[in-house]
């Protein structure tokens, strides 16, 4: 395959899409818009993108894309848990969702001692709630754990 | 001497501490391979809201500093460089280090570092006014010139895909146009998602593409094995040997600057022209990348004078002179400031902060890359099944932290998968940045100048400055292209 083909077509696609999108911005009278419809700039920036990723794929056309190194299960994994980790931060809480990012991936990363790990999470997760929520004030959501004890205890 | 009494505006204790505090910083995470000063202020942007923006400023501009220096300690020690402006420096540096010279390596990297860093900043305070002083006769039509220039440099400067960086660079504009537009109150690409009506935040774009992309990097990579070198007693370089190198600190001092200035990856190029300038007149051209200390000398020197010069174009122009500097604008926006000449007559007690803040981050790392080198080196010791976790946690509070809201959490996820994947086909996250902070430059200023020239766009023409500027973009976008047709005809 030539080089790059892959990523600039990608590129190519969604700027089309993109270029699509602006069709259903409203038109706004020309007295308001000045000159500059809200449509230009994009339009603009979508047709020189278009315009050079084309000439990238021209200008590579004698070039084959080099066997990349291959993404690793490891990065994979490790985007799966993030992803996930992330899209129930706000149900678990900041506070748990820490301690657990930090307790597990450790180990997707290879790591074997038991104790390290766990004191590495366990410290992490403190330093993240004294530092942020209590010297900083920063509202993390609350999720399970602070609904309990508000719930039960206050 | 207004400038000497000015010197007090640092010293008070939580502006002093936090420049120290931010230099040393810099230096650890700029000695760790994988971590920038620019990851580092991204990352912490969030929580300087908490600070003075002047303190805040100053901060980012001391841990810029420091993280530039910081990557050397690792590249001689270990042969890892710890930021890619100090990759030049590992050529001769390590090898010094394997004939236990580690300490001379470590020494006339610290000396020439400041040296570097001194003269870039004097350069920074004779010329950024001037640079600034000119700049107030900018329009609207000069400012979108000058956006348009800066971002052609993108092309002309990087050592990866010119073609690329351009496409990196729109990708970046794009970004920009999501929300609002301002003159119409139309909204665009926002899919209804009312969070990102007022557009898409900057820092968590910024902590994806630089430190989110890395994780996913550093998880496909397979544990580093690094070549420890034994150091046990660190002797500098005699005066004779800092005599011996002093014409390739100055010359590459001046590279460093100049290279500084031009907006893009500055670091970098610097340090490998310097390198390279450095073995064309040395007289021990043979003994370049088996140990020698002019080796050290010129990418430590060029590295760090880029510093000092990428500031004249931020400070001045509000046009940022590296991808760290990109992101010290950044915080510039944040803190309700705008970077340019009005801020030179409006703050002028910030720039003078700024300048003192750069000036006592160089002596700060002095001290410690000469006495504490061993123990920074140590740093990139740490397993990296603990750091690049600690990180993603501080990329989850600090894409949160600004706006608490969780679709910028979702943003900064996104924004690191398509880092991630730009990177692995050989796009970089800076000319994305780049993009982003000029965005609004390039936007407004044109429609600003539509008005002004009665949407007679040929009006352009009868703005010299901004002639110069498009003339100067034409001759980055073209010049190479025409130059490699010319030598291959000529073959």
């Amino acid at each position: 395959m030539i080089k790059d083909f892959k990523i600039l077509s990608v590129i190519i696609s969604l700027t089309i899409f993109l270029f699509i999108v602006t069709f259903s911005f409203d038109e706004v009278p020309e007295i308001l818009a000045q000159g500059m419809q809200p449509t230009m700039m994009p339009r603009l920036i979508f047709t020189l993108i278009i315009l050079l990723s084309v000439f990238q794929i021209y200008k590579n056309k004698n070039l084959l894309d080099k066997k990349k190194e291959i993404i690793k299960k490891n990065a994979y994994v490790t985007f799966c848990f993030m992803a996930f980790i992330i899209l129930i931060a706000d149900k678990l809480g900041f506070v748990l969702t820490i301690f657990i990012f930090t307790f597990v991936t450790p180990f997707l990363w290879q790591r074997k001692d038991k104790l390290n790990v766990f004191l590495y999470s366990i410290g992490m997760t403190v330093f993240i709630f004294v530092l942020f929520t209590l010297i900083l004030q920063l509202k993390f959501p609350q999720g399970i754990i602070e609904d309990f004890i508000v719930r039960n205890f206050y | 001497m207004e400038i000497l009494s000015k010197i007090t505006l640092i010293l008070d204790l939580t502006t002093f501490s936090m420049i120290v505090g931010a230099t040393i910083v810099g230096v650890l995470i700029g000695a760790l391979p994988g971590l920038s000063s620019g990851m580092a202020i991204a990352l912490l942007l969030p929580f300087t809201i908490y600070l003075e923006p002047s303190v805040a400023i100053a901060s980012m501009a001391a841990l810029y500093c420091g993280g530039t220096f910081g990557g050397s300690i690792t590249a001689i020690l270990i042969n890892a460089p710890g930021a890619p402006p100090a990759a030049a420096t590992a050529f001769d540096g390590f090898p010094l280090a394997q004939k236990g010279q580690a300490g001379k390596a470590l020494g006339m990297a610290a000396v020439s570092s400041v040296v570097g860093g001194i003269i870039s900043l004097i350069v920074l305070m004779i010329f950024a006014p001037t640079l600034a002083r000119i700049a107030y006769k900018f329009g609207p039509p000069e400012y979108f010139a000058l956006a348009i220039f800066g971002l052609s440099m993108l092309a002309s400067i990087s050592a990866k895909s010119p073609v690329k960086n351009l496409i990196g660079g729109l990708i970046g504009l794009f970004i920009a146009t999501i929300g609002v537009h301002l003159t119409t109150g139309i909204t665009r690409f926002t899919f209804n998602v009312g969070e990102i009506f007022n557009g898409i935040s900057f820092i968590p774009v910024l902590i994806g593409l630089f430190a989110m992309s890395e994780i996913f990097v550093q998880a496909s990579k397979s544990e580093l094995l690094l070549e420890r070198i034994k150091f046990s007693a660190v002797k500098l370089p005699t005066i004779a040997e800092f005599k011996g190198c002093i014409k390739t600190i100055l010359r590459s001092s001046g590279i460093g600057t100049f290279i500084g200035i031009l907006p893009a990856e500055g670091g970098t190029v610097s340090a490998m022209i310097g390198y390279n300038e450095a073995r064309r007149w040395s007289k021990n051209k043979e003994n370049f990348g088996k140990g020698e200390l002019e080796g050290v000398a010129a990418p430590e020197a060029a590295n760090n004078a880029a510093t000092g010069g990428a500031m004249i174009p931020t400070l001045a122009l509000g046009i940022p002179g590296s991808a760290t500097t990109a992101v010290i604008l950044g915080g510039f926006q944040i803190h309700g400031l705008r970077a340019g000449p009005y801020l030179f007559e409006q703050q002028p007690d910030l720039l003078y902060t700024i300048f003192y803040a750069m000036f006592l981050a160089n002596f700060i790392f002095l001290i410690f890359g000469l006495l504490g080198a061993k123990i920074f080196s140590r740093i990139s010791l740490i397993p990296r099944g603990f750091l690049w976790p600690s990180v993603f946690v501080f990329c989850l509070v600090g894409s949160y932290g600004l706006s608490q809201s969780m679709v910028d959490v979702y943003i900064m996820l996104i924004a690191g998968v398509a880092g991630f994947f730009l990177r692995r086909s050989g796009f970089s996250p800076a000319p994305i940045i780049m993009g982003i902070v000029l965005g609004g430059l390039v936007e407004n200023s044109l429609a600003q100048s539509i008005i002004i020239f009665d949407q007679n766009l040929f009006m352009f023409f009868t703005r010299p400055i901004a002639l110069t500027f498009f003339a100067l973009t034409l001759l980055s976008l073209f010049y190479k292209p025409i130059k490699n047709l010319l030598t291959e005809r000529k073959i």
